[in-house]
């Protein structure tokens, strides 16, 4: 195609309405449908109807999803880390090779079992694994939204909170289609009711109608109401009730102001009880929201926060815990199984400050001793982890010494690697964490004698998982992507 | 029919993958169920002893890389072309493999793949003469009056091959209205994914960190499904 033929249909990308919220993270949930998550709700569409262009001038012109979640407060970050491949579904072989390819990648020696600094040096990555005869299968598996919202009012933002949701990506699917299943009920009632008032319109068209009309099912959830009509409603209801929720109003000399947020038309709290939030209190301290990854069923999150002289890192769960969730209902936490703390834990969170109730399910995940994070450290267990029994916890609370925090690490970055830590990490086999070494802003760290590596994850894809890696050894420090697949994950060293 | 479940090994590789959310994938090489069976609990067995069953090595001159579907996609520094490495898969007969595609003449400010159609997508900006008299609409044109030059935002469609025009897309190269500079873009925030015939781009300028952009595109139809875009109210007000 010729260039002069791109534009002759150029499209042109406007600013858009001022009535919508920002699309702060999205992803494929599968061909037909798409995740976004915005300020304040998540939004899932599908993907085979047609969306209207947008127009700044007519907010009803925004895209109206199939359905909606709203998020407990107001977010201003958020990353998607969803399990499995998009190419899910069988489709053909791998690709040939170009014609003039050489195969020049040499074929893949061992890494000694400690790794020395000369084996970076040179600026090459490591990969490890074996591709594998079938996929996970992500209609099955869970999705993970890290997502950061102030605590207090801005400008007097107290602090950051990270949050993260883990949503069964079936279970996503599955509202979504009975809300366009009930979306269909709608169209074929008014179908046939206007059938009916038009005589030549009965007969064999009012019967199939009726037909279809009684094997659809219509839904019978009283906290589930369809965005279809919460977006009638908002056309009655003209401007004044906003996508977002909140009502614009005018005030002399001063424009439009948003007024305070009002209570959205549907409660989330029968989709939320398939999702699981946790909170991590940030303390201030940056909540990289990138850092959570999903492999195969696995979700692993690490996520570290400063409370004192504590430190508190990593946590890993056991996929059955999504179906636990299935099985829940009084008390959604006891049915979470940790199935592995790495890092031994600390509590940091504090009080839901949603309730249950009214908000879905708002689980305190607390991992350490049984402390809560408010409290003044006098090692009780007092707080809200009374009621999670099940969840196991690491050895125990360590005190740590934290010289001035450093600057977040990007990758690509040089990584900042911790102090010596109080332990001795001699005689640890390279496989083998020191548990008295801690991670920094998603760096984790282990030694090896006098060698010490950090590691970060900063990617995954299908069962491979993509990592920056540090080394350090002595007063020299050596970076580099090390790729691990086959799901070891775990196995870095 | 017990005893016909327990003696299938068919049925109880479909039970094994099914019960560990897993689906076949495509096979080059041929493998009764039984093997692949044990490579399945082999894979499950991996999680927990967490120990890598192969090694190797990438060569690696940039951070700016992508993984897909088993394929190590990285952007030169300096060249402004990509270097591809494919993953060995020895239970599928796939060998390592890496190549080098042609470089591109424009800036590249992120890109996404998807192996299995041989689809490279790379968004960039390159420098037109552009037409803005016609309003809303903007055209290219040659060097005349009524001209303005201006950077183009543009998705390429590829092979992942040899960075050919991919045969696949029924428009291999789109474009819409570029900003004034492309280092209003801010590279990080650049994302493509791929699903099927969607391609879903979002970016976002530096000058408004509060302006995130979202384009869900049929990349094999060349309709565009959803667009999303968000303008600060602050801005609006100024």
């Amino acid at each position: 195609m010729e260039l002069s033929e791109c534009f002759e249909e150029p499209f042109l990308i406007v600013n858009v309405s001022q009535y919508i919220e920002r699309v702060l993270a999205f992803s494929f949930i599968s061909n037909e449908y798409l995740l976004t998550v915005h300020q304040e709700h998540l939004s899932v569409y599908n993907l085979s109807k047609e969306y209207p262009r947008f127009n700044r001038l007519d907010p009803s012109t925004e895209p109206v999803p199939v359905y909606q979640l709203a998020l407990p407060g107001i977010c201003h970050a958020a990353g998607l880390h969803r399990s499995g491949s998009l190419d899910h579904i069988p489709g053909p072989p791998p690709i040939p090779p170009p014609p003039d390819a050489t195969d020049a990648l040499p074929i893949p020696s061992f890494i000694p079992e400690k790794v020395t600094s000369t084996s970076f040096e040179d600026g090459t990555a490591a990969w490890r694994g074996e591709e594998v005869p079938f996929y996970e299968d992500p209609s099955r598996n869970i999705l993970a939204v890290n997502l950061i919202r102030y605590v207090g009012h801005w400008p007097r933002v107290a602090s950051t909170m990270g949050m993260t949701i883990i949503i069964p990506l079936q279970r996503l699917v599955d509202f979504a289609e009975e809300t366009v299943a009930k979306s269909a009920v709608d169209a074929i009632r008014i179908a046939a009711k206007h059938a009916e008032a038009q005589p030549e319109a009965q007969g064999k068209a009012a019967a199939q109608m009726h037909s279809e009309l009684s094997r659809v099912q219509p839904l019978e959830t009283p906290h589930h109401y369809p965005i279809f009509e919460l977006a009638r409603l908002e056309r009655q209801r003209g401007v004044e009730l906003t996508r977002a929720g909140r009502s614009a109003t005018t005030v002399p000399g001063h424009g439009s102001v948003w007024a305070p947020r009002k209570p959205r038309c549907f409660q989330p709290a029968r989709w939320l009880k398939h999702a699981l939030v946790f909170n991590q209190e940030t303390h201030g301290r940056p909540y990289d929201y990138r850092r959570s990854i999903v492999s195969g069923s696995r979700f692993v999150s690490s996520i570290e926060v400063r409370e004192g002289k504590r430190l508190f890192q990593l946590i890993e769960f056991n996929p059955t815990w999504v179906n636990a969730l299935e099985r829940r209902l009084a008390c959604p936490a006891r049915d979470v199984r940790v199935h592995k703390v790495v890092k031994c834990g600390y509590p940091m969170f504090h009080p839901v400050e949603q309730n249950w109730e009214t908000e879905g399910l708002i689980v305190p995940l607390i991992f350490g001793e049984g402390v809560a994070a408010n409290d003044d450290s006098d090692g009780s267990d007092e707080g809200p982890t009374d009621s999670l029994p099940e969840i196991h916890f690491g050895s125990g609370i360590e005190e740590y010494n934290f010289p001035p925090l450093p600057p977040l690490a990007t990758p690509g970055s040089t990584p900042i690697i911790p102090p010596p830590p109080n332990k001795s990490g001699a005689g640890l086999r390279p496989t083998e964490v020191d548990s008295s070494e801690h991670s920094w802003y998603g760096w984790r760290v282990a030694r090896c004698g006098e060698v010490k590596y950090a590691w970060k994850v900063i990617q995954t894809s299908r069962d491979i998982i993509a990592l920056d890696v540090a080394i350090q050894e002595g007063s020299l420090i050596y970076t580099a992507v090390s790729v691990c697949a086959c799901a070891c994950m775990g196995c870095w060293f | 029919m017990h005893t016909f479940v327990c003696d299938s090994e068919e049925i109880q590789y479909k039970i094994q993958l099914y019960y560990h959310g897993y689906v076949d994938a495509p096979r080059t090489a041929t493998s009764s169920y039984m093997d692949r069976r044990m490579h399945l609990d082999k894979l499950r067995h991996q999680w927990v002893i967490t120990e890598p069953t192969q090694n190797g090595r990438l060569y690696l001159s940039s951070t700016f890389y992508v993984l897909e579907g088993g394929l190590f996609a990285m952007l030169g520094r300096s060249s402004n072309c990509f270097f591809i490495t494919r993953n060995q898969g020895p239970s599928r007969g796939i060998g390592p493999l890496a190549w080098k595609t042609p470089s591109l003449d424009f800036k590249i400010l992120t890109f996404g793949m998807d192996p299995t159609v041989n689809l490279l997508a790379v968004f960039g900006v390159t420098e037109m003469w552009v037409d803005y008299s016609s309003s809303m609409k903007f055209r290219l044109v040659t060097r005349t009056l009524n001209r303005d030059k201006k950077h183009v935002m543009q998705i390429h469609l590829l092979t992942l091959t040899d960075c050919t025009p991919c045969p696949l897309a029924a428009l291999p190269v789109f474009r819409f209205s570029g900003f004034p500079d492309h280092r209003y873009i801010q590279d990080a925030w650049s994302k493509i994914l791929i699903s099927g015939p969607w391609l879903g781009l979002t970016w976002r300028e530096v000058l408004d960190s509060n302006w995130e952009r979202l384009l869900i595109w049929n990349w094999k139809s060349g309709n565009i499904c959803l667009v999303w875009s968000y303008l600060n109210v602050l801005r609006n007000r100024s």
